[in-house]
């Protein structure tokens, strides 16, 4: 099930009447009852991946245990067991078929012609997310920062929390287990701001990313037959279809959990309003670079052995959440060149400059020198996009050739051209909207009045319906991650 | 808790008014569907943006045993009109495709002693046609909810394709049911056949918008120069094609049916576009179809470019008008009738011409 169907407009009423009327004095029934909503809103997408997700769960819920024991060598062998099964699970669906090819490659390259092993098995939905969550829960005992919990049901809830199960935000079990524990009181300005994180959401997924969509598609699909200016436009728009889809699943989650009185952390906060790459880290899929951080970066040291070591460690982070988005070159050399345009500002300690500060937070305007140093953020951004997109390696390195020598081509003009006048009034009107509402993380401000904002949520509702049923609920990009 | 609701309840209000009005639309716009299936004793033209679908499954509900002729094929068939016929006749016209669904339909309907005027699109001919038409089949899903709530409809009353139309209105002598007919004015006619409103309408006042992208066979001559929709070239004529035609002249000895193939014409601009060794196949068909019919009931005219036809005769490219579709009765000695037919594309003085003129003018 997705967030953006018709199916999920009736599930969440439902399970919200349900958790709110029926359950509201029992805190376990609460739970129990959003464990079954979560695997039947799993279920949805495919049912035999259940037990998948079972797996996960109880072994991780188990080993929650052992790693709280005082006898440290057998807490270390039950952290590495956790680690070998989450990441094993993850290897065997996501990375198998990659390495596999590569070891194929490798083998070719010295002369044994060899025939790889494919498996021909679906990644299930979600599957980096969900591991994550288990990791997070085992290190945190074995940190000390986390108690093993002893209710199955609250460490499924955990795990397997609808909202963020298929595409997160990565929760941290130290920040999501203590609310599930917590009895939860139903609050009317908590509620307000998850319909509205829920409206903003679809919004930003339906009118802005599947619109750019065909757009984009067709760009990246035909690039030898685009013109260099609809390349470079195709790009653009992928930038904010991309925002808009992803930073759009994250508000429903979020508002979506809100709904139910939990807060789940922030996964967006205006990434393309940052003024260089160590800003956008922080503004950009927030829950993955902090995950990353505290259960890879630091554990290797950090930036506490120097400036050899930092760089290292930042490399391999960069690294791993390429690999993690996908098992293909071209994710690879996307976290690549991001550690490479983040080196320099680590390297003149200039990484930690805009840490604070919103862009332009005390005025309307951003001044010339900090809109400088947005656009060009945002076009390495933008490029680094493009291996992103791309199908292959070669299909990036193919588009960014054409993008210099494809000035005379002129199939698909016609679509081109009569859709791109569409493509740039939606990124207009979504940085219009982005800007307005910066200075605040989730708050999405309207209008005073009430009776006119009624009417822009009426408006935006009916907008939302009628796009989801038309457009028959496109998925989420990030649900294949 | 409660205010949340009520806030909630209050925002979706209008929300729930604008959707049931839609639904209101949309229930409507399928009413129409219901009511013509039934309708018999009056003139009307149905229009609706669901040709394919509708105009098959409205036709295929008739009881056939009252027409002695039929008209069998694509949109090339659709303009002969029962006033040209003294034996009753009804126009069976975008129900089959392709010679293969031509036999179909006749089996289905178990047509038995009746004359068949069955057209043959010349590119049924082209063996590189026939990998695509198969995917152009024509739906065999019998009326059923399934089709009349589909996601489409609704969607297009979303795109406001289906528009208000609260009454059937009336005008030029006919009831017009839908929203097609009502606003384009096109749609069946009772005999089956297919009257062209807009089209009309945009030829005499040499209105490129009413027309549409085949306007001066613009989009005719782009397919013939780049080979494609239709327009494929090739040499020789397909041999699966043949054999199906020998199946329809074998099945109508069995079935008692005399049948008349022929190959509906083209405007005569676009047949000089096609004058060349491009679509040898056509010549080729016509030469073998010939051939086969020779021998039996089965007779064979090849209307691709004939002697009286103008391209004032025509709606587009490929699709002739109603006077030519007369004439091309007359050359199969069928018409008995003697309708002094002033073209509808050429004469202003037809007062059908008038009153559509008016409706239009009025609308606009």
């Amino acid at each position: 099930m997705i967030f953006n169907s018709l199916e999920f407009y009736l599930f969440f009423p439902f399970v919200f009447f349900v958790y709110w009327v029926v359950f509201f004095r029992s805190l376990m029934l609460q739970n129990l009852f959003i464990v079954l909503c979560s695997y039947f809103f799993y279920a949805w997408w495919s049912w035999k991946f259940l037990g998948l997700l079972l797996l996960v769960t109880i072994l991780d819920f188990f080993y929650g245990f052992f790693v709280a024991s005082k006898n440290r060598r057998k807490a270390k062998l039950f952290l590495w067991l956790s680690l070998i099964n989450n990441l094993g699970i993850l290897c065997i669906f996501k990375y198998f078929n990659f390495f596999s090819e590569q070891l194929g490659i490798a083998f070719r390259g010295v002369g044994f012609n060899i025939n790889p092993l494919v498996l021909d098995i679906a990644i299930p939905v979600g599957i980096s997310f969900y591991t994550f969550h288990g990791i997070s829960y085992v290190i945190d005992i074995y940190s000390g920062k986390q108690k093993p919990i002893h209710s199955f049901i609250d460490y499924s809830f955990f795990v397997s929390f609808f909202p963020l199960l298929v595409a997160g935000p990565i929760e941290r079990a130290t920040h999501l287990l203590p609310q599930i524990q917590k009895k939860r009181e139903f609050n009317y300005a908590q509620s307000v701001e998850g319909g509205r994180l829920i409206l903003w959401g679809l919004f930003k997924k339906i009118v802005i990313a599947d619109s750019l969509a065909p757009f984009v598609n067709l760009v990246f699909d035909n690039s030898a037959e685009i013109n260099s200016v609809f390349l470079i436009l195709g790009a653009i728009a992928f930038s904010f279809q991309i925002y808009g889809d992803f930073s759009g699943y994250s508000d429903i989650a979020i508002g979506t959990a809100k709904l139910l009185g939990i807060e789940l952390l922030s996964n967006f906060k205006f990434p393309y309003f940052s003024r260089d790459i160590a800003e956008f880290w922080r503004r950009w899929h927030i829950s993955l670079t902090s995950w990353f951080r505290d259960y890879v970066y630091i554990p290797m040291g950090g930036s506490q052995r120097g400036l050899k070591k930092t760089i290292t460690n930042t490399l391999i982070v960069f690294l791993i959440s390429g690999f993690w988005h996908g098992a293909s070159w071209n994710f690879i050399v996307w976290g690549v060149l991001h550690a490479f345009a983040f080196m320099p500002l680590l390297i003149s300690k200039r990484n930690r400059k805009n840490v604070d500060n919103v862009v332009a937070f005390d005025r309307r305007l951003p001044s010339f020198k900090d809109l400088f140093h947005m656009m060009l953020t945002f076009c390495f951004v933008t490029f680094a996009w493009i291996f992103f997109r791309s199908d292959s390696f070669k299909g990036a390195i193919l588009f960014v050739k054409r993008i210099f020598t494809n000035w005379f081509v002129n199939q698909h003009d016609g679509f081109l051209y009569s859709n791109s006048g569409k493509v740039l009034m939606l990124i207009f009107f979504f940085i219009i909207i982005e800007w307005y509402i910066r200075l605040n993380d989730r708050v999405i401000k309207v209008v005073n009045n009430i009776y006119v904002r009624r009417i822009i949520y009426s408006t935006a509702i009916l907008v939302v319906v009628l796009l989801t049923f038309m457009q028959k609920g496109k998925s989420f990009i990030y649900f294949q991650f | 808790m409660k205010r949340f609701v009520l806030n909630i309840f209050i925002v979706l209000v209008p929300v729930q008014v604008v959707l049931f009005y839609m639904f209101f639309l949309f229930v409507n716009h399928n009413l129409h569907y219901f009511y013509f299936t039934r309708w018999n004793a009056h003139k009307f033209i149905l229009g609706e943006p669901y040709n394919d679908q509708f105009i098959r499954h409205y036709k295929l509900k008739r009881d056939f045993s009252e027409y002695k002729i039929l008209a069998i094929g694509s949109s090339r068939v659709l303009q002969f009109t029962s006033d040209m016929f003294f034996d009753n006749f009804f126009n069976l016209g975008y129900t089959a495709n392709s010679t293969s669904q031509i036999c179909n339909l006749i089996e289905e309907l178990d047509l038995k002693n009746k004359t068949l005027l069955i057209g043959l699109d010349q590119w049924e001919f082209n063996s590189k046609w026939s990998d695509i038409r198969d995917s152009l089949a024509l739906p065999s899903e019998k009326p059923s909810l399934k089709i009349i709530f589909n996601k489409q409809k609704f969607e297009d009353v979303v795109k406001g394709k289906i528009y208000p139309v609260f009454r059937n209105s009336k005008s030029f002598g006919f009831t017009l049911i839908g929203s097609g007919a009502s606003i384009a004015m096109n749609g069946i006619l009772k005999d089956g056949s297919y009257y062209y409103g807009k089209i009309y309408h945009g030829i005499l006042n040499d209105m490129p918008a009413y027309i549409g992208t085949d306007y001066k066979f613009r989009d005719t001559d782009s397919r013939i120069k780049s080979g494609t929709n239709r327009f494929e070239y090739a040499q020789y004529a397909d041999s699966l094609s043949l054999l199906k035609i020998y199946e329809l002249i074998q099945n109508s000895v069995r079935r008692k049916n005399k049948i008349i193939f022929f190959f509906p014409p083209f405007a005569p601009t676009v047949s000089k576009m096609m004058d060349n060794d491009l679509y040898l196949y056509i010549k080729d068909a016509s030469k073998k179809i010939k051939d086969l019919c020779n021998g039996s009931n089965v007779s064979f005219f090849d209307f691709t470019n004939p002697y009286f036809s103008n391209d004032k005769y025509f709606i587009d490219g490929f699709h002739g008008g109603k006077f030519l579709y007369y004439k091309i009765a007359q050359e199969m000695q069928l018409v008995t009738r003697n309708l002094e037919f002033i073209n509808q594309f050429e004469s202003k003085e037809d007062k059908d011409l008038e009153k559509l003129r008016s409706y239009f003018f009025n609308k606009n």
